[in-house]
């Protein structure tokens, strides 16, 4: 039997088993420590009186925490509005980030019980309850040589366990030893940066009830500034809910869940009407905390995944109606990527193009957009795939993997000033969403003529809009990379379109139109590849083969243009 | 080929061989693409550190040789045959991962790869060039110009002068418009900036100059008289040994210098630091008073490596002591019997975890030393030094020892350059001078036939100006015999402005309830010798235009923005501590109209070619098959 017959099956398989496994992978992410094995401790040890210090008491025990915890609807509470980092954002968001500064993750797990906490429970225990987390492996030492250091400070029987864990009790932290670590000389950068790390997470666990900013500023006021609840300026409402937030601080701290839930049910009622005009809407802290619950809109991969399988399958087998599902379910990824997008947008008052993790997202958006257009344009659903290919490849990498920039925030001023730079990204990105296209069609193109099987002829045939395989394979090729071209053409053209626009911009904003900065540098090389393959085509004697090739090579340079230039060589553009 | 082309290579067979070879290539698109092909590499090799390039080159090779290599055998193995086609790829793929591990090791044992890891070519020593310079370097201009004689001739040549190739032609001639633009731009550009005082500051004024971006120069001030000379051949990344005077630039040599000094005075620059620190050390100096002072270094270990070297100074409350995590060693002069009892009590009665030693001089005259050993916990012990060497702390069974090293009778203060190592430095200020450490030596034959000498070592200031100095970054003074007071600075060069510029007001406009610059206003005013004004705001992506002169807002102050008093205001609603001066670059922009009109025919042109004009010779064909249907054929006619 020829082993190619089985292609799209063993196509299929591989795309299923790897799904399996990223979904085994991701959660065992979620679920696991930093380090590899989980230490044997059965209860907290009582760092800080090993330390010399008096020992931290919790009332409640660990049973009635986690009943506190579970008991506790928060769900509400957690969609309130606090302001922080220079923007209004919902508790459930701030609450994140916070736990990302001191604990590392977003979601908090108890080395002991094994539980974990959803974000805003985490943080209004660590703000009302501080005591509980004194000697629990809570404050994240990234860099490993600091944490060894610190964790050598430990009592023998817990160091190692502390250690693998990859987090440190804030009471050992306040040990004369550890300040001396964290605040001795030192010059090495690496290390400075490590103990700026730990200083910051520590600097987020003594954060205190009275800074956190929950009210909205007044109308009749000229300052544009959130107040506390503790302010001097306090009035009438604001005392109210300062009373509530102190009924939930004393309940909180007697795990009195029905007095808890009271004071948060008032808070609720109250904090948004303190300044009900000034106060985010409803719907945009919806939206937010959907943004937040469906890991910003990346989910929407495993529709567009779907989407990839049901249409490659459809093409290998040549059922339409396969055709049909696979572009009901690249619509429904489409769709969920598009409002991922847009609520961006909407949290962030801004065209999300910004930072690394907005263009990643916009990226995958354009080539999915231009994809799916011409999919219907042309009835060829080769596009389609391709499309949802890279739709789930991108989606998948951004729900797994921690994007530079990947919380909302306001940008540098000389990015939030231009029009023409809003335009310039744009139109990048979009030469870029091309160029990935390109690669997909590419794929397809050498898969063809390389294979000149009936299971090969057959899918390209299909994904030419064609259901029958009476076509030779030279017709198909040749259909194939019109395909291409058209692509590649438009790939060019709108990418030196963005370059100029970006050197009319720099002329603008930096006082040189072009600097040879590495991004600038590489873009153009990024261009010339595709001004080769145009002329190339003039003078070889397979220039199809040879556009096939080099549009390979022309996504691994864009590849590298767009993330490792950001990431790896220092210029101007680290921000883009 | 064009018939256009088909027919010039019928007239070349005239020409002589090597003419004709020579315009055959240079008509030819496999030589632009060779070009092209050299851009990209002078690119890649202008942008990506050395030990990143080799590393991935060597990595990629490892990976892609054997897969290439068992492709090949594959493909000729026969296209049916696909099992064996699979096993030697796996193969290949099993040899790949295993050159992965043995270069990875190569790799990592050698620290070529670690010194390189950040290093473009235009750093290394032969070059010591900005990025710009290096891409603006005659091998860049070359390429691009045989490139661009290569795309006249090969247009002349093979696209016919047609309205349907229109497109074509107007991206070639943009390509060669935009090239020779910015050959133009690049030669007449100047660019820099300069720093502005609020109207209402102390040293507020206006100013008439502005420093360039790239070019350092050294300033000497005598009295209100300013002499700048300009730098342009001192280096930026790499360390010049000033004691091999490595560098040797004779500033005496150049005619300022010459003029307002004569030849009395020669000033040399005999090396270069590119990123030091000036760090304090005590010498011995028998011209100074006495001031006893001992040298000693931590080892760690019997045998180990010194940790550190230091100078116990007994009169100096700082370098009195050392001390670490657990120990402290305290260097006492002139101590009676009665003083060191006094300190045994009064360890006896203390209760800190922490060892103290010693180290007693009782006679200044006598370079002997006693030991007071103060453990805790225990009695203090007194013994005379005699070993050079004693144990300070022990951690993980390796001991820390302390080694008195020299005794030096008369030490004296000094500065001392030190080089940063590496992996402290802050990679975005290297090559910026801003840590850079000048040495100049001056010296004279004074009148009496004495010679005079003198090395000073100048850190780097950006803005020469009185109100940004700190003990880091300042000018030096110098009393120079038979000149008087000189101060010398070094900075950047100073570029004078056809018009001066005073800042009225600034503002930052923060994103609403933060403290995060949103925007920023400068409201200047521009006068020009003749007494005309012209007043206008700078702010963020908003530049003021004056003629062809452009004046961007760059930077602000920022004040401390850990001090709580940062954000107080005066009763005119001014910051009293920030958002006192503005930073303001400051370029001319001649020939970027030309730059700007090759790029439109640049982007107009690309969609003629790719859409246009496929429309038209369509259009064409069909119309020509129309009057082809129409008309009667032989046999109707």
């Amino acid at each position: 039997m020829n082993p190619i017959k089985l292609l799209p099956v063993s196509v299929c398989l591989c795309l299923c088993g790897l799904f399996l496994l990223t979904h085994l992978a991701h959660a065992q992410v979620r679920q696991e420590p930093a380090g590899n094995t989980l230490p044997k401790a059965p209860a907290p040890m009582p760092i800080a009186a090993a330390a010399g210090q008096s020992p931290s008491t919790p009332i409640m025990s660990e049973q009635q925490h986690d009943d506190f915890a579970e008991q506790l609807d928060l769900s509400v509470f957690s969609q309130l509005a606090v302001y922080d980092n220079g923007r209004a954002k919902i508790f459930d968001t701030y609450a994140r980030e916070m736990i990302v500064n001191v604990y590392g993750k977003t979601r908090y797990r108890d080395m002991y019980t094994k539980r974990r906490y959803p974000p805003t429970f985490t943080w209004l225990d660590l703000l009302l309850n501080k005591s509980w987390y004194a000697d629990r492996p809570l404050i994240y030492v990234e860099i490993l040589e600091l944490r060894r250091a610190l964790a050598k400070l430990l009592p023998q029987e817990v160091e190692n366990g502390f250690l693998q864990w990859g987090r440190l009790p804030p009471s050992l932290l306040l040990t004369e030893e550890a300040q001396q670590i964290l605040n001795g000389s030192a010059s090495d950068l690496r290390l400075i940066k490590g103990r700026n790390q730990v200083l910051s997470a520590w600097a987020g666990y003594q954060v205190l009830p009275d800074s956190v900013q929950l009210v909205s500023p007044s109308p009749q006021s000229d300052s544009d500034k959130w107040l506390t609840l503790f302010g001097d300026d306090a009035n009438t409402q604001v005392l109210e809910t300062r009373l509530a937030f102190m009924e939930l601080a004393k309940a909180w701290n007697e795990a009195d869940v029905t007095n808890a839930q009271h004071a948060i049910d008032k808070l609720v009622e109250l904090l948004p009407s303190i300044h009900a005009s000034t106060y985010p809407s409803v719907t945009l802290r919806y939206a937010e905390s959907l943004y937040n619950r469906t890991h910003k809109f990346t989910i929407g991969y495993l529709a567009y995944g779907i989407a990839t399988l049901l249409l490659l399958i459809a093409m290998g087998t040549q059922r339409k109606w396969l055709i049909r599902w696979g572009i009901v379910f690249l619509m429904l990824g489409f769709v969920v990527h598009t409002a991922g997008f847009a609520v961006r947008g909407l949290i962030s008052g801004r065209w999300p193009i910004h930072n690394q993790f907005e263009s990643f997202i916009a990226l995958a958006w354009f080539a999915c957009l231009i994809g799916i257009g011409l999919m219907f344009a042309k009835r060829q659903w080769m596009f389609g795939a391709a499309a949802a290919a890279l739709g789930t490849t991108a989606l998948l990498f951004a729900n797994t993997v921690e994007i530079p920039s990947h919380d909302v925030a306001n940008v540098a001023g000389i990015l939030a000033t231009s029009r023409i730079l809003y335009i310039h990204v744009n139109v990048v990105i979009a030469a870029y969403a091309l160029i990935a296209l390109g690669f997909f069609i590419a794929l397809f193109y050498l898969g063809v003529y390389y294979f000149k099987t009936d299971a090969a002829m057959r899918m390209a045939s299909a994904g030419l809009g064609e259901m029958d395989k009476s076509q030779g394979p030279q017709k198909l090729l040749h259909d194939l990379d019109k395909a291409h071209v058209v692509i590649l053409q438009l790939a060019f053209w709108l990418l030196g379109v963005g370059i100029l626009l970006g050197a009319y911009w720099a002329d603008h904003a930096w006082g040189r139109w072009w600097g040879w900065d590495p991004k600038e540098t590489w873009a153009l090389i990024t261009w010339i590849i595709y001004l080769i393959v145009i002329h190339l085509r003039f003078g070889v004697k397979k220039p199809q083969l040879v556009t096939a090739w080099l549009s390979v090579i022309g996504f691994i340079v864009m590849l590298w243009t767009h993330w490792g230039v950001n990431l790896l060589l220092a210029g101007l553009h680290s921000y883009a | 080929m064009s018939l256009k082309y088909q027919r010039i290579r019928q007239r070349d067979e005239q020409l002589p061989v090597l003419v004709k070879q020579l315009t055959r290539a240079f008509s030819s698109i496999t030589l632009a693409i060779i070009f092209l092909l050299l851009i990209i590499t002078y690119g890649i090799i202008g942008s990506v550190p050395l030990g990143m390039l080799v590393q991935t080159l060597l990595m990629g090779l490892a990976i892609l040789l054997p897969i290439t290599i068992a492709g090949i055998g594959a493909w000729r193995t026969g296209r049916s045959r696909w099992q064996v086609g699979l096993a030697l790829l796996g193969v290949a793929g099993l040899i790949a991962a295993m050159d992965v591990y043995v270069v990875r090791q190569i790799i990592d044992a050698m620290p070529w790869f670690t010194r390189y890891h950040t290093t473009v070519i235009y750093r290394l020593r032969f070059f010591e060039m900005t990025e710009l310079e290096f891409f603006s370097w005659w091998p860049m201009k070359l390429l691009l110009g045989l490139f661009i004689l290569n795309m006249i001739w090969a247009t002349i040549r093979r696209i016919e002068f047609k309205f349907v190739n229109i497109g074509v032609l107007s991206v070639h001639s943009g390509i060669v418009i935009l090239t020779i633009g910015s050959m133009f731009y690049g030669n007449a550009k100047q660019e820099g900036d300069t720093l502005l005082w609020r109207d209402d500051q102390p040293l507020t004024g206006t100013v008439n100059t502005f420093y360039d971006a790239v070019t350092p120069a050294i300033y000497f001030t005598v009295g209100q008289a300013q002499l700048g000379i300009p730098l342009p051949q001192l280096p930026r990344y790499n360390d010049y040994d000033p004691l091999t005077a490595a560098l040797d630039i004779k500033l005496h040599e150049t005619p300022e210098f010459k003029e307002r000094f004569g030849n009395q005075l020669q000033a040399v620059i005999p090396g270069f630091l590119a990123y030091a620190k000036l760090q304090t050390a005590w010498m011995n100096d028998p011209r100074a008073e006495p001031n006893p002072a001992w040298q000693v270094q931590l080892i760690a270990g019997e045998k180990g490596p010194a940790v550190s070297t230091n100078t116990l100074v007994a009169n100096s409350s700082m370098d009195s002591v050392l001390q670490g995590g657990s120990w402290s060693v305290q260097y006492m002069l002139a101590m009676t019997q009665t003083q060191i009892d006094a300190l045994k009590q009064s360890h006896k009665i203390s209760q800190q975890p922490v060892s103290r030693f010693y180290l007693i001089q009782m006679d200044p005259a006598k370079a002997e030393l006693q030991l007071l050993i103060c453990l805790p916990g225990r009695d203090a012990i007194q013994v005379p030094l005699t070993a050079d060497r004693f144990p300070v702390a022990t951690f993980d069974s390796h001991t820390l020892w302390l080694q008195v090293i020299r005794y030096i009778p008369n030490a004296r203060q000094t500065f001392i350059p030190v080089p940063v190592v590496r992996s402290e430095r802050i990679s975005k200020e290297e090559g910026t001078y801003l840590n850079a450490l000048l040495p100049v030596d001056l010296s004279m034959t004074l009148p009496d036939g004495r010679a005079w000498h003198r090395r000073v070592w100048l850190t780097h200031m950006r803005y020469p100006e009185p109100g940004i100095a700190d003990d880091q970054n300042r000018p030096i003074t110098l009393d120079i015999p038979t000149i008087g007071k000189v101060d010398l600075c070094f900075s950047r060069q100073q570029i004078q402005l056809p018009f001066s510029i005073a800042l009225g007001d600034f503002a930052m406009v923060p994103y609403p309830g933060s403290h995060m610059p949103r925007d920023f206003y400068s409201h200047l005013t521009l006068t020009h010798p003749d007494g005309k004004s012209q007043k206008g705001v700078t702010r963020l992506n908003h530049p003021m235009m004056h003629g062809r002169i452009k004046i961007s807002q760059t930077g602000w102050d920022p004040g401390d923005t850990l001090n709580p008093q940062n954000d107080a205001k005066d009763q005119q609603g001014q910051y009293i501590h920030q958002q006192r001066y503005v930073i303001l670059g400051i370029g001319n922009n001649v020939g970027i109209h030309i730059i700007f009109a090759g790029s439109c025919l640049i982007v107009i042109g690309i969609p003629w070619a790719f859409y246009v004009k496929p429309f038209l010779l369509r259009h064409r064909k069909h119309s020509i098959q129309r009057q082809l249907q129409q008309s009667p054929t032989a046999e109707e006619s």
